[in-house]
């Protein structure tokens, strides 16, 4: 009977168009991610809220305690001590790879240099490797009497140091580790939004008598900000985040000269089997890194 | 044009791009070698050309210890996870690109708040969601979580909003189902996409840590990556006999490595653009 309705067969006039499919046949194509999702990220953070309020013990009862893990969690001295080495360790990290990243990227970008799909893969390579794969061959480099890295450096006749070993040097060399892993990936990303900038910009300024410094302050620099933007975002949440490769180089030493947050939540958890104050210290991280984020956003927009 | 092919600038850019692409190599490199040295060598023989080449350690690995299990396992997680997560990534991907429904907005925002949220928040929960699952020490507790991943959801959902509406809509009049469509039409369209996508999961469950060291718990069931952390862990006690533990650790590092070198040489394209998902928008 439809099928007989008058209805013009091409109509110019925007109409909502009828479904074609049941109402509920979009649901069916979420359902199996959505239950994941919601099992193990809503429910796991809300979980993580709850828990936090909670004395919660593996192997033991649990009950409610309000807000007496964030009061322990917040006047740990050691929970003081592995934020502020995660600080230390984040503006460490972000200060070496943006500059260098941002070098690299130019370079790559050059109209003149050839072999740059070679240098992309190359440039990826770490990024096949496990974080406990780069942190174990670490373990044999940075080996104070046995290690390459002192043994290179001896070749030259440089001294070595104790690159693990030293509270002084350790975090550095945490750090280095990271930002060896990752450079080549940003400098990839922060090279794909250098192609993306319009060449007709660089064009007129060349024409306006722009130098290459000029160019690169005044068109590069603010064409490419979404990108940096992007770029400093991430890295800087995965450093808060930094646990796998100070756990297994340093288990946090020396003197917890490189424990992290993230540590101290996962040795509260799982080693002290204190799930409370794990979730308490995880929900004191999270707003860090949330404030941070924001904080970022906001220096690198506003200033437009 | 203006400069001579060698000027300054470009000696200094080769060489500085040169360096950081050595140093990128080096370790990788290290790995490889100290898997063929004499186990003895690998700590202590600090040359960068090994002075003895032996397969001794792949061979030991393989019939002293447990790295072929781990092998298995890893391969389980990072298949099961990739395979399980390309389907219900790109379902969902395709509702949330091309169909209409009540809370899409919704569950599009808090999606992408998710991203913002670190996954070691959602440890100690999905530890204890698993463990009332029953799915403790089985790779399920690591396969699922891994699965439902938002990047390879945002990625696909990309590449399927390409797709003109004129197609799905022509097909919809010919009868066609929205599965049929979904499985007919749009999966084949976006083929670069499912690859990027599939790369960006298998890199992630693959090389997996931090849930592998929570859920899984006796050696039977440890990853590549867990298990040779856990012989590492073990070097101070080891006494004496049998070759360096090292040797079975290296061997665990280029085995970890090697499927996601061959994915990168083979897929490029993909690779990247999986591993950048995210960043252009």
């Amino acid at each position: 009977m439809q099928l007989l309705r008058s209805r013009p067969l091409v109509s110019r006039t925007p109409r909502r168009r009828p479904l074609k499919y049941g109402w509920y046949v979009p649901y069916l194509f979420i359902a199996p991610f959505l239950t994941l999702f919601v099992v193990f990220w809503c429910g796991a953070v809300l979980g993580s809220i709850g828990i936090s309020f909670a004395d919660w013990r593996i192997g033991r009862g649990v009950s409610f305690i309000g807000i007496e893990n964030y009061a322990y969690v917040i006047t740990d001295p050691i929970f003081h001590q592995a934020m502020g080495n995660t600080l230390y360790m984040y503006l460490a990290y972000i200060v070496v790879l943006i500059p260098l990243t941002l070098a690299l990227a130019v370079g790559l970008n050059q109209e003149w240099f050839s072999g740059r799909n070679v240098f992309q893969v190359l440039y990826f390579l770490p990024l096949t490797m496990s974080l406990v794969v780069v942190a174990l061959i670490f373990d044999l480099i940075y080996n104070r009497d046995l290690g390459l890295l002192n043994g290179l450096l001896g070749g030259l006749g440089l001294g070595g140091t104790d690159w693990l070993g030293d509270p002084q040097v350790a975090p550095r060399s945490i750090v280095a580790l990271r930002v060896w892993r990752v450079t080549g990936y940003y400098t990839v990303i922060l090279f794909a939004g250098l192609q993306a900038i319009p060449h007709d910009l660089y064009d007129a300024a060349s024409i306006d008598g722009a130098a290459a410094p000029q160019r690169f302050w005044f068109i590069t620099l603010p064409q490419l900000k979404p990108v940096l933007l992007f770029v400093t975002v991430s890295a800087s949440i995965a450093a808060w985040e930094l646990f796998a490769e100070p756990w297994i180089l340093t288990g946090g030493g020396p003197a917890r000269a490189t424990l992290t947050a993230v540590m101290y939540i996962y040795r509260s958890a799982f080693l002290q089997f204190e799930l409370g104050k794990g979730a308490a210290a995880a929900s004191i991280l999270a707003v860090a890194i949330i404030g941070v984020t924001l904080l970022q956003l906001r220096l690198l927009r506003s200033d437009e | 044009m203006r400069t001579l092919a060698l000027s300054p600038v470009r000696i200094l850019t080769w060489s500085l791009l040169g360096l950081v692409g050595l140093l990128t190599l080096m370790p990788a490199y290290w790995l490889v070698v100290c898997s063929l040295k004499p186990s003895s060598n690998i700590v202590g023989e600090r040359s960068l050309i090994p002075s003895q080449i032996t397969l001794d350690n792949w061979v030991y690995a393989f019939t002293h210890t447990e790295i072929g299990l781990w092998l298995v396992n890893t391969a389980i997680v990072g298949l099961g996870a990739t395979l399980l997560g390309i389907l219900i990534t790109s379902l969902a991907a395709y509702a949330l690109a091309k169909q209409h429904f009540w809370g899409r907005d919704v569950f599009f925002i808090v999606m992408l708040a998710s991203l913002a949220i670190p996954d070691y928040v959602t440890l100690i929960p999905s530890f204890i969601i698993a463990k009332a699952l029953s799915l403790l020490n089985s790779h399920w507790s690591v396969i699922l979580p891994y699965s439902a991943s938002v990047l390879a959801t945002f990625l696909l959902r990309q590449y399927i909003r390409q797709v003109p509406d004129e197609i799905l809509d022509a097909a919809r009049i010919d009868g066609c189902s929205e599965f049929q469509i979904y499985r007919r039409i749009v999966l084949p369209l976006i083929k670069p996409g499912l690859g990027a996508a599939t790369l960006l999961i298998f890199l992630h469950s693959w090389n997996a840590y931090l849930y592998p060291l929570v859920m899984l718990r006796t050696q039977d069931k440890f990853t590549i990556p867990l298990g040779i952390a856990f012989i590492h862990g073990q070097l101070d006690i080891h006494h004496g006999s049998g070759p360096s533990p090292w040797a079975t650790i290296m061997v665990g590092g280029v085995l970890s490595m090697l499927p996601l070198v061959v994915c990168l040489m083979a897929m490029q394209k993909q690779f990247i653009s999986g591993l950048t998902a995210g960043a252009m928008k």
